[in-house]
C-alpha cells in the first residue's frame, strides 16, 4: 500500500508542479530548409489533442508569397505515425493560408512540416510541437 | 534440486511423455484441481508463480498504449504444476502528461480514459515449454475542452510463450531461467487508419511485432521472490504510415521487481519498469530527436481463493523524470484480473 500510495502522490505532485502553464497560442517563425521562404505559422489556441487550425504566413525577401501549392503534413516522428485525418490548406491572400483539420491523435512531440512551391521554386520547414 | 513448499520442483515439471515415468504414487489431475491437495496450492512457490505472472504480464498490458508499438513481450506463463489456464482481465489507463523531444514533462490538458479487457489463455504443450494467445477490446474516451470523443474496437492479437531452461522459482541459489518470445498482430485500427482527430477510434498498432527476451524468477524460501527479464522487440516496416514510410529502430524493454508472501494466499511486489527504442528512420532518413525513452514504478497484489482462483491487482504510474522519458506520453493505470487454473498435474 505504502508503495501504492507513494506513486500517486508522485503522479499528483508531477501533474502539479511540472506544466508549462502557458495559455498563449502558437506563433513561431522558421526559415525554410532552402532559404527561400520565410515560414511564419500562428494559431490563436495552444495546440491540443483534436482538430486544429492555423495560419501559416509565407514571405520570400519581406514579401508576401500568394498563389503557392502549400502542403503540411503532421507526425509524431518518434512513434512513426502521422493521422489518419487528411490535412486541408486554402488560400487567404495577403500570403497567408489557412491550414485546418490539423489532427493531433495524442499528447506527445509532434512534427508539422510545411511544404510550399511557386513556379519552379520549393522550399519546407519543420516546427516542433508538444501537445499537452 | 531444492524443493520449495513441500512441492518436489522435478515432478511438476514432467510433461505428457514424462508422465509415464512417475511412480506409481503419483497421478494425473485434469480440467480440475483436487481438494486434497491443497497443501501443494497454498506453497510459497506458487504463488511466486502467481505474482510473477502478475508483473510479467498484467503490468506490461495495461501500461502499452493502444498505438505506437509498446506491447510487451514477455507474456503470461504457467505455474509448475499448471497445465493450461484462462485470465480475464480489465484495465483503466489515464494519461497525465508527456515527455517532449527534450526529455521535459508536459502536463495533460485534458482528460482521456482508456479501458481494455482481455481475455488470455495458456496452455502447456511440453515440459517447460507454454503458449498462450490473448485477445482484447479498446475503448477511449477523449475529453477534448471542446469536445467528448469515443472509440471503441479490437486491439491487435498477441500470441506468446515462453521455454523454461530452468524451472520457475529456480534451484537453491540459481534463478528460474526463461526464453520468452511474443508475436503482435495488427488486428486493431492503426494510427493513421483513425477518423476521429482525437485518436479516440485507434486501437492498434497498425504493425506486426516480435519480441523475444529472457525472465528469471527466484523464490527464497516461502516468503520472498523476485524477477527480473528484458526483452528486444522488432517491428514490421510501415510502407505507408499516413504518408511516411517508417522503420522502427529494436526496442529494449527490461524490468526487476521483488516481494514478500503473507500467510500463503497474498503476495505483494513492487518494480521498476524501462523501455528505450531508438529514433526510426522516417522516408529513410533517421529522425533526429525522435528516441523514446520512459520509466515506471509499479505495484502488485495477488491473491488466491478457492483451489483454482486467483485475483490479480496492479497499479502502475509512469515517472515524470527527465532522465529517464523522452518522446513518449506517460500514464497512469490499475489492473483487476481474474485467473482460473483449467487443467494442473499433481
Ligand atoms: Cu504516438
Amino acid at each position: 500500500m505504502r508503495t501504492i500510495r507513494w506513486m500517486l502522490m508522485a503522479v499528483l505532485a508531477a501533474c502539479t508542479d511540472g506544466g508549462d502553464g502557458s495559455t498563449a497560442g502558437f506563433d513561431e517563425t522558421k526559415t525554410g530548409d532552402h532559404g527561400l521562404y520565410a515560414f511564419h505559422l500562428t494559431s490563436a489556441d495552444v495546440p491540443q489533442q483534436g482538430s486544429n487550425t492555423f495560419t501559416l504566413e509565407l514571405t520570400a525577401s519581406g514579401s508576401p508569397v500568394d498563389g503557392a501549392t502549400v502542403t503540411v503534413d503532421a507526425l509524431m516522428p518518434a512513434h512513426g505515425h502521422g493521422s489518419g485525418t487528411p490535412i486541408t490548406v486554402s488560400a487567404a491572400g495577403n500570403g497567408r493560408y489557412t491550414v485546418g483539420n490539423v489532427s493531433f491523435t495524442m499528447a506527445g512531440a509532434w512534427d508539422l512540416t510545411c511544404s510550399a512551391s511557386r513556379a519552379a521554386s520549393q522550399d519546407s520547414a519543420t516546427f516542433h510541437l508538444d501537445v499537452p | 534440486m531444492c524443493t520449495a513448499g513441500g512441492v518436489p520442483s522435478p515432478r511438476v515439471y514432467m510433461g505428457a511423455h514424462a508422465l509415464q515415468s512417475i511412480p506409481s504414487h503419483a497421478h494425473r489431475v485434469t480440467g480440475m484441481v483436487r481438494a486434497g491437495s491443497a497443501s501443494v496450492w497454498r506453497s510459497g512457490l506458487l504463488h511466486v508463480s502467481w505474482v510473477v505472472l502478475a508483473v510479467c504480464s498484467g503490468v506490461g498490458t495495461a501500461r502499452a498504449a493502444a498505438c505506437c508499438g509498446t506491447g510487451y513481450g514477455v507474456g503470461g506463463r504457467l505455474a509448475p504444476a499448471e497445465r493450461a489456464a484462462v485470465t480475464m482481465q480489465a484495465s483503466g489507463t489515464v494519461p497525465y502528461g508527456s515527455m517532449n523531444a527534450d526529455g521535459r514533462f508536459v502536463r495533460a490538458r485534458s482528460v482521456s480514459l482508456e479501458g481494455r479487457p482481455e481475455l488470455s489463455g495458456m496452455v502447456r504443450l511440453w515440459r517447460g515449454l507454454q503458449a498462450g494467445l490473448a485477445f482484447r477490446g479498446v475503448t477511449q474516451v477523449r475529453g477534448l475542452p471542446r469536445k467528448r470523443a469515443v472509440g471503441t474496437g479490437i486491439g491487435d492479437v498477441r500470441a506468446f510463450g515462453r521455454y523454461e531452461l530452468v524451472p520457475s522459482g529456480g534451484s537453491g541459489w540459481v534463478p528460474g531461467f526463461a526464453l520468452t518470445a511474443s508475436l503482435t498482430l495488427p488486428t486493431g485500427r492503426a494510427p493513421w487508419a483513425g477518423r476521429d482527430p482525437a485518436g479516440a477510434d485507434v486501437t492498434g498498432t497498425g504493425l506486426a511485432s516480435l519480441r523475444v527476451g529472457v525472465a528469471l524468477e527466484h523464490a527464497l524460501g516461502e516468503d520472498f521472490f523476485w524477477a527480473a527479464g528484458g526483452t528486444v522487440g522488432l517491428s514490421q516496416p510501415a510502407a505507408n504510415a499516413g504518408g511516411f514510410r517508417v522503420e522502427h529502430a529494436p526496442q529494449l524493454q527490461v524490468f526487476a521487481a521483488g516481494g514478500p508472501t503473507l500467510r500463503r494466499t497474498l503476495s505483494l511486489a513492487a518494480g521498476l519498469h524501462y523501455q528505450r527504442e531508438g529514433a526510426p528512420l522516417i522516408n529513410g532518413r533517421l529522425a533526429p530527436g525522435a528516441d523514446r525513452s520512459k520509466a515506471a514504478l509499479f505495484g502488485v497484489a495477488s491473491w488466491e481463493f478457492g483451489e483454482r482462483w486467483n485475483l490479480v491487482v496492479t497499479a502502475q504510474a509512469d515517472l515524470p523524470y527527465d532522465r529517464t522519458g523522452r518522446n513518449d506520453e506517460l500514464t497512469a493505470a490499475v489492473t483487476g484480473g481474474l485467473r482460473c487454473i483449467v487443467g494442473a498435474w499433481e
